[in-house]
């Protein structure tokens, strides 16, 4: 059973459809990326999945508990940040944890050593959170969200505003929470290469509407060619239509690139020969999810 | 359930360095007009030498009587004045000083003054950064995606005003006590004080006046001071919901405490300004012999009145808060 689920959600904001029919359902141990340039309505869909704004049409589950209706118990398994790690910045590192441990239950601040030690923030705990650099407020936010042992985690952005060293942090922490942990990740970005090392599944969302939702490996994979080299092209392309399930494309004087799944090579290669065509170099390729990106949404950049 | 987020709300507020603000102005204030009373008094005395109360309480009426006579002064001042003059003229009649002055007079009369704008000014302070300081700082993302319905965090938030408001107008008791005991003498809370001056048909009825010990008379003045604030501190924390900045907030709410200060006084014949909350404020004036800020106002009136007011404000706060978007 998944974790969570949001079923058709739909928002509209200031008399626009930001949010239109977004479904997906979240496993437990899994990373799921939630793509999409800015504006795509990626965090309207966050504060629907967290019950700070109500959607027009649809419902958000976790933990098969209703957010509309049964909010506390549906909030119980749910770490957020939305957007910025914002924390009271007056107090310490420890009296925000300890705040928002009180909000859970009385067990819940027992783990903030634990979690301190989690997110490397044991040393400079006692220190105001004015004073913490956004690297480590946005650690001391995961540690928030990680309070009360949530079966969901939910970041919005999380490498905003981060140096490479602080994005490739966070991003260690964040599959080793699912994999080694088993919690459920949702994670907005729209930044493609993250998205791509980070995420085991990706929905791609664009003008409000998801466009694409599979595991990385699958969207790509749907979209391999197989390069052939040979000095007459033309004539491959005729022999390569037969086997590709996309029209075949010839691209400068000696290359010809055909969408062929695995077990469909070798029988085209048999064919190519039986033709009399020769072939000098046969290479699978794979786009890198900016070219898939670019492809679904007609030419949009993130 | 509610009390660990109540305790949070109070670390919130004690953090923040409005309320260390509050606690300051309140104690340099009271310092301040305890050491102002305490010169003048000197004075008066280096110049006309030890204090006679009764020559100077009969000075003091015959000059407001003669000044009544005159034709040149404005209906609310004239009022203010009928009223004094019968005040004055009941306290020496039955053998009361109406300037006595030890340190827990000092402390009633401070309360009595401060009910209608410095109190409230005060509350305003820290009340109207409540919900917009965590609007302004994105707090309240994380405030409200925790597994604690919106009603509640809203409810500890108010009750955790609600402390503080209290604990603001012990401070201003105790202050002015203390201050004015300096200043005075700490000694009197047994002292025969006059209350229950009404305001009657063209001025002062002095029919219920009665004596009561001082002490029974403060904890009355302390205990409306208490309910005009916690009435302020309601209407405050709505407009907090209501704006996004604090700044915005707090501006409105001075504005409007300021409007409630000029408006009687202007608007002596427009009766509709007695409905408006900030001209009902002023609670202990109702029996300490001060003319109504709107004639035909009267305590029951100003209590009920400013209950309305107090009641509506929630009601609007729970509604908004519970329902609204969280955009920020």
């Amino acid at each position: 059973m998944s974790v969570l689920a949001a079923e058709n959600l739909t928002k509209s904001l200031g008399g626009r459809e930001v949010v239109s029919d977004v479904s997906f359902e979240l496993e437990s141990g899994e990373v799921f990326g939630f793509l999409g340039p800015n504006g795509a309505g990626k965090t309207t869909t966050v504060r629907m999945l967290t019950g700070l704004i109500r959607p027009d049409a649809g419902r958000v589950s976790i933990g098969g508990f209703a957010i509309a209706r049964d909010f506390e118990k549906a909030m119980r398994h749910v770490g957020a940040i939305v957007e910025a790690p914002d924390l009271y910045r007056e107090l310490s590192g420890r009296e925000n944890l300890e705040i928002f441990a009180r909000m859970i239950d009385r067990r819940a601040a027992d783990a903030i050593p634990e979690l301190a030690r989690l997110v490397a923030l044991e040393s400079r705990l006692d220190e105001r959170v004015g004073t913490y650099s956004l690297g480590m407020r946005q650690r001391l936010g995961i540690a928030q969200a990680l309070l009360g042992e949530p079966r969901v985690l939910i970041l919005d952005e999380p490498a905003n505003g981060l140096d490479p060293a602080g994005i490739r942090e966070i991003r260690e922490l964040v599959k080793s929470l699912a994999h080694d942990r088993g919690l459920a990740i949702f994670l907005s970005s729209h930044l493609l290469s993250e998205v791509e090392l980070t995420c085991d599944r990706v929905a791609i969302l664009h003008r409000g509407r998801i466009l694409a939702l599979d595991t990385v490996d699958r969207l790509l994979q749907s979209r391999d060619r197989v390069r052939f080299r040979t000095p007459i092209p033309k004539a491959a392309l005729a022999v390569l239509r037969r086997h590709s399930s996309e029209e075949p494309e010839i691209e400068g004087a000696d290359l010809v690139f055909a969408a062929l799944v695995e077990d469909e090579i070798p029988r085209a290669l048999t064919s190519l020969s039986a033709e009399g065509v020769p072939v000098f170099e046969v290479v699978r390729t794979r786009p890198d999810l900016e070219t898939l990106f670019l492809e679904l949404t007609g030419g949009e950049t993130v | 359930m509610i009390l660990p987020l109540v305790e949070n709300e109070m670390l919130k507020i004690f953090r923040r360095k409005r309320f260390r603000v509050v606690v300051l102005i309140l104690v340099a204030l009271t310092a301040m007009i305890a050491y102002g009373n305490w010169r003048s008094r000197r004075d008066a005395d280096i110049r006309r030498g030890p204090r006679d109360w009764h020559a100077e309480t009969q000075r003091r009426i015959v000059e407001m009587q003669n000044r009544l006579r005159s034709r040149a002064i404005p209906d609310s001042y004239r009022r203010w004045m009928t009223f004094e003059t019968s005040r004055l003229q009941y306290s020496l009649d039955h053998g009361f000083d109406p300037n006595a002055l030890t340190g827990p007079f000092f402390s009633r009369n401070f309360i009595v003054a401060a009910s209608f704008l410095l109190l409230p000014l005060l509350v305003t302070l820290f009340a109207s950064d409540l919900v917009s300081s965590e609007l302004a700082e994105g707090t309240i993302k994380i405030l409200l995606t925790r597994p604690v319905r919106r009603w509640k965090v809203l409810a500890a938030k108010l009750v955790a005003l609600f402390a503080c408001v209290t604990l603001t107008v012990a401070l201003a008791a105790l202050f002015s006590y203390l201050f004015g005991g300096i200043a005075f003498g700490f000694r009197g809370w047994g002292a025969p004080s006059l209350t229950g001056f009404r305001s009657g048909a063209g001025g002062l009825d002095v029919s219920a006046v009665r004596q009561v010990p001082l002490w029974r008379d403060a904890v009355r003045v302390y205990g409306l001071g208490w309910y005009a604030a916690l009435v302020v501190g309601s209407i405050s924390l709505l407009l907090s919901i209501l704006f996004r900045t604090t700044a915005a907030a707090m501006g409105t709410m001075l504005a409007i405490l300021i409007a409630g200060t000029i408006l009687p006084r202007f608007a002596t014949g427009w009766d509709f300004a007695k409905y408006f909350f900030p001209t009902n404020l002023p609670l202990p004036d109702y029996f300490s012999g001060t003319p109504p800020p709107i004639e035909g106002m009267t305590l029951a009136f100003s209590v009920e009145n400013l209950g309305l007011w107090a009641v509506a404000a929630l009601v609007c706060s729970f509604l908004v808060f519970t329902r609204r978007d969280v955009r920020v």
